[in-house]
């Protein structure tokens, strides 16, 4: 028996030192793992102190050594043995002895008037109420016990004053012992507080508790605690360029604007702000959390959630840039988007597309539009023969019965009439805004069609009735109307048809063909399924309807009032679409789960889901995409507290029922006609491609405004700063200006008045400025000569030459200055030199900070450039 | 019969250890890789690296191109498409390795905003103080120095 407990005993004794050791082991890595482990926002945060440490200390020792080479400490010794000597001065016995003897008589007298006050508060109280009494009852002791309690008031008074009296030669004295003390001490610290200052800054960093940091955002029920990790956000010093130590990029623009104790940081950022364990949880890249952190390029989509203007939001550039491509493929016709509610037509008008366009070109077109132009802005919707030619046939059947072509390649053109057409086509510039043969479009925005195959595509009588009445063929054309004669239309579609052909083009229905019936059913079923009334308007096709094959498999609107407006998905919230709820279908093992994922893949390949999908390929370059992915990536439902909102100017004035701007009287016609705003902008509608001209009526001249007008030349030669050119794309030979519209030949309709009148009245009246005076101040002591000789030497000495011409020399960056005196009022040019940034915030010139003494005699000399009226046409 | 039981005994205890053992290691092991993981470009680098820049980077070029690129080329070789070929002296080149060595960032950092006359070349360049806030400059200045093809 007994050996048997013993043989039992070891076995049992080493499980149970093993099982003790790991129990100690375990105790102690759940204490390191709650203390450290589960906290690495310690280390970070210790890290970072220790690099801020290093900087600082660097910095400091770098100061110290300008400090010592300065000469700086060499004074301050000087100083230093300065002040000992008047300490040493000071300590002697009779200076210190009469220092405490005058300290001891000034702190009796002192003693003396605080008890003299204390005692005049006192009765002065009890005239107070005896006055109160009087005034009430009006007793004639009262009185009297007021009189003598003005007495004793007048008698401390006199006490008081007396006793200052004394004070105040005693304490001069005592002043004048301490010697040049204080002043020296003064200097002192004066000289050492850039110093000192840095050694606190080391000190305080040294002491820094290393703690959670977290930003409260109580409402919207936020506790961000980002910077227990990215401890150097805040910074005005760039520590280290490895994160988490970096401090926030342009801090001044998004710290600045954005208080991050007011704002916090997932706001913008996104992520999930209350994690502190690990990256990943912090980030919100984990399953179940919806928001993860916006990645690089990605963060500007944030400005969307608050901000209802980002045209010239400082910070929001790249993100406003990016918005640009639902203005180009127009996204906003298929999809309901905020702000994009009121943007015209993407494609032009189908009605009478029948009288335009030869049915072999509609053909080709609709089963891939890059094969007519590169520049195509239609997505390809993958139409069979069969559905092309249905659809076509419906489009055709508005406007007549057959399917037709016209081939004007068997017709010889009229040489005479072709070569008049080509100097009037680059007369009037036309290549500002179409390309043909791989030159022009530099007005990238316009989207203008190219016209390098548009012999093949329409017929000349068509193209006649456009270019002599745009707006006649539907209402939203773009196209201006340029007021040439007949005869010089004729020749311009001569020159059109003539030149630009598509040799490869096949028309097959020369002989015209009856459309039959049941095609033209079957094509109003296939444009009511791909909705191509929501890009170009179609008669008869305004509202949205469910198309009958549609309809025939069950797909129909679940009430009468919830007919979608647009044929597409509503993005008002893309963003925020569970990720549950998209249909990835059989992408779901190609592509990660997550919502932009999901946004990539439906831009790169709309159809590639499931079957059945309607979405047609845009063809988007991959940068397109991730820029197109990353503003739907901002349209969320995002719970912003209002007063985070900075809502657009249209939805101010929409609050305020203040209608939106709208041009009137004879000046909306000739806008209507010659469309300005294709190129300028007037009060905020337009575009940016040529010159703003808000405050046109009190920036030009009126005499020069009409010439140039009748006939504009050069300005500026780069119009733009280079990089928007696009001169990668095309080349542009000669300077961009504006095209001849053949204004100062045209009535406008209706009136009897000239349009130029029309168009220089309306600026001198409505595109007024109040900013910019009519007179430019003047200075007294210096001539008019002298000024002008003044403003000479400031602009050689400043290097206006650099980027502004005059004459002959100079260069090509800013306006041409030869002419600007007659070309810009004075008051203009003394506004603009003080903040060049004030009317054109991207502009280049740069703000060189002149006193308004410099802006005057500046101003003087630029208003002596003319030319003579001569040359005045020709610059 | 005591060799049975101590071989369940074994069995049971190497299994049990190994449970604890694997549980430990797990958490730990996560939060070692999270502290090695450092400022490296995320994985969705399909194309369109340029987004992938840090903000720094792409906000430099962004005010490069449009202030700067007129006359030092959008490549930095001093020769601005329009007009940086004209001009004399020609404007720097900051693709030469050598030059860019010997200008230290506060070098540049006083030519952006005093201009070049301030540190003591030809006035064409014009003083861009009051134009830029200091971030802004800084971040030109970091664009600069990838021009020499970092």
């Amino acid at each position: 028996m007994a050996n048997e407990n013993k043989n039992k005993a070891p076995y049992r004794a080493y499980l149970f030192v093993f099982l003790s050791i790991s129990l100690l082991a375990l105790s102690a890595w759940v204490i390191w793992n709650d203390e450290f482990g589960l906290r690495p926002w310690k280390m970070y945060q210790k890290e970072f102190k220790s690099l801020k440490h290093d900087n600082l200390e660097k910095d400091y020792q770098k100061a110290l050594k300008d400090f010592q080479k300065s000469g700086d400490a060499a004074r301050l010794a000087e100083l230093q043995q300065k002040l000992k000597q008047a300490q040493d001065h000071f300590k002697k016995k009779e200076v210190h002895d009469r220092y405490l003897q005058l300290s001891a008589r000034i702190n009796d007298l002192k003693t003396g008037i605080a008890e003299n006050q204390k005692t005049m508060q006192t009765i002065r109280g009890q005239f107070l109420e005896t006055e109160y009494y009087f005034t009430k009852n009006q007793k004639p002791e009262d009185k009297a016990k007021m009189d003598e309690l003005q007495k004793q008031i007048d008698a401390i008074d006199k006490k008081i004053k007396d006793l200052k009296t004394r004070l105040t030669p005693l304490q001069t004295e005592q002043l004048g012992l301490m010697g040049d003390i204080p002043a020296i001490e003064a200097k002192i610290e004066a000289l050492q507080k850039p110093l000192a200052e840095k050694k606190e800054r080391i000190a305080n960093n040294n002491s820094a508790p290393v703690e959670i940091r977290q930003r409260l955002i109580g409402d919207a029920n936020k506790a961000d605690r980002c910077e227990s990790c990215h401890a150097g956000i805040e910074d005005s010093k760039n520590v280290s360029s490895k994160q988490p130590y970096t401090r926030h990029p342009l801090s001044f623009v998004y710290l600045g604007n954005h208080d991050p104790s007011k704002f916090g940081c997932t706001f913008c950022h996104r992520g999930q702000g209350r994690a502190t364990t690990t990256i990943e949880k912090a980030h919100g890249n984990i399953r179940y959390w919806e928001e993860p952190l916006l990645k690089r390029g990605m963060t500007q989509t944030s400005c969307l959630n608050c901000h209802g203007d980002i045209k010239n939001l400082r910070g929001a550039e790249h993100i406003h840039q990016s918005t640009e491509l639902i203005r180009k493929y127009g996204c906003y016709s298929c999809h309901k988007i905020p702000g994009y509610e009121s943007m015209g037509d993407v494609g032009p008008e189908l009605t009478h597309v029948g009288m335009k366009v030869n049915y072999s070109w509609v053909l080709n077109w609709l089963m891939d539009p890059k094969n007519y132009s590169s520049m195509a802005r239609m997505p390809k919707f993958f139409f069979t023969k069969e559905q092309a030619e249905a659809v076509a046939d419906y489009l055709f059947s508005m406007s007549g019965t057959t399917r037709h072509d016209v081939d004007y390649a068997s017709v010889t053109p009229d040489e005479k009439l072709v070569e008049q057409g080509k100097i009037l086509w680059s007369q009037a510039r036309c290549n500002l805004c179409h390309v043909t043969g791989g030159r022009g479009g530099n007005h990238i925005k316009m989207y203008a069609p190219e016209l390098s195959k548009v012999g093949s595509k329409v017929n000349k009588a068509w193209l006649f009735n456009w270019i002599k009445h745009p707006n006649q063929y539907y209402a939203g054309a773009r196209m201006p109307q340029f007021t040439f004669n007949d005869q010089e239309i004729s020749a311009l579609v001569e020159y059109l048809i003539s030149t630009y052909t598509d040799d490869e083009a096949e028309l097959q229905y020369t002989t015209p063909k009856t459309i039959s019936a049941g095609s033209i059913k079957k094509g109003k079923d296939l444009i009511q399924q791909y909705g191509c009334y929501g890009c170009h308007k179609i008669e008869g096709m305004e509202m949205v309807q469910v198309a009958p094959s549609l309809r025939a498999q069950g797909v129909t609107f679940l009430k009468s009032d919830e007919m979608r407006e647009k044929i597409g998905t509503e993005l008002t919230s893309i963003g925020s679409k569970p990720v549950e709820m998209l249909d990835f279908g059989k992408m779901k093992k190609e592509i990660s789960q997550d919502r932009l994922s999901y946004l990539k893949q439906k831009l790169r390949d709309p159809r590639s889901f499931r079957l059945g999908l309607r979405m047609p390929d845009f063809r988007l370059a991959e940068k397109e995409i991730n820029e197109l992915a990353g503003v739907l990536y901002g349209f969320t439902d995002a719970h912003v507290p209002t007063r985070f909102l900075v809502p657009s100017k249209a939805e101010i004035d929409k609050m305020a029922n203040v209608p939106p701007y709208q041009f009137t009287g004879d000046f909306a016609k000739v806008i209507k006609s010659v469309k300005c705003i294709n190129c300028h902008s007037i009060k905020g509608i337009g575009e940016d491609y040529a010159p703003d001209l808000t405050f046109a009526g009190s920036k030009l001249q009126e005499k020069w405004m009409r010439s140039f007008l009748a006939n504009p030349d050069v300005i500026r030669p780069l119009l733009q700063q280079m990089p928007n050119l696009g001169l990668k794309t095309s080349t542009v030979t000669g300077k961009i200006t504006m095209p001849r519209f053949n204004l100062n030949k045209k009535i406008v309709e209706d009136t009897n008045k000239s349009d130029v009148d029309v168009v220089v009245n309306y600026f001198q009246q409505e595109l007024l400025s109040p900013d910019i005076p009519k007179n430019i101040p003047t200075i007294p002591d210096m001539s008019m000569e002298e000024q002008i000789a003044s403003g000479k030497n400031l602009y050689d000495q400043k290097g206006c030459v650099v980027c502004h011409q005059i004459g002959a020399s100079g260069g090509a960056v800013g306006p041409n200055l030869s002419n600007v005196g007659n070309r810009l009022n004075p008051g203009f040019i003394f506004v603009h030199l003080e903040n060049p940034r004030r009317f054109k915030p991207d502009i280049v010139e740069p703000t060189y900070g002149f006193t308004e003494r410099e802006r005057i005699v500046l101003t003087n000399y630029l208003m002596t450039l003319k030319l003579n009226n001569s040359d005045a046409n020709k610059k | 019969m005591q060799t049975r039981n101590n071989i369940i005994r074994i069995t049971l205890f190497a299994a049990i250890s190994g449970v604890i053992i694997s549980g430990c290691s797990k958490p730990q092991s996560k939060n070692a890789k999270s502290g090695a993981h450092t400022a490296a470009a995320d994985s969705s680098a399909a194309a369109g690296a340029e987004q992938e820049l840090p903000f720094n980077l792409r906000e430099g070029k962004r005010l490069y191109n449009h202030y700067c690129a007129i006359c030092h080329g959008e490549t930095g070789d001093g020769a601005g498409q329009y007009y940086g070929f004209g001009l004399s002296p020609s404007p720097a080149r900051f693709t030469d390795k050598a030059f860019m060595k010997t200008l230290s960032d506060e070098t540049m950092f006083k030519a952006i905003s005093e201009g070049s006359a301030g540190v003591g070349k030809s006035n064409m360049c014009p003083p861009w103080g009051k134009t830029f806030e200091k971030d802004e400059i800084d971040c030109i200045i970091t664009h600069i120095r990838t021009l020499t093809g970092n």
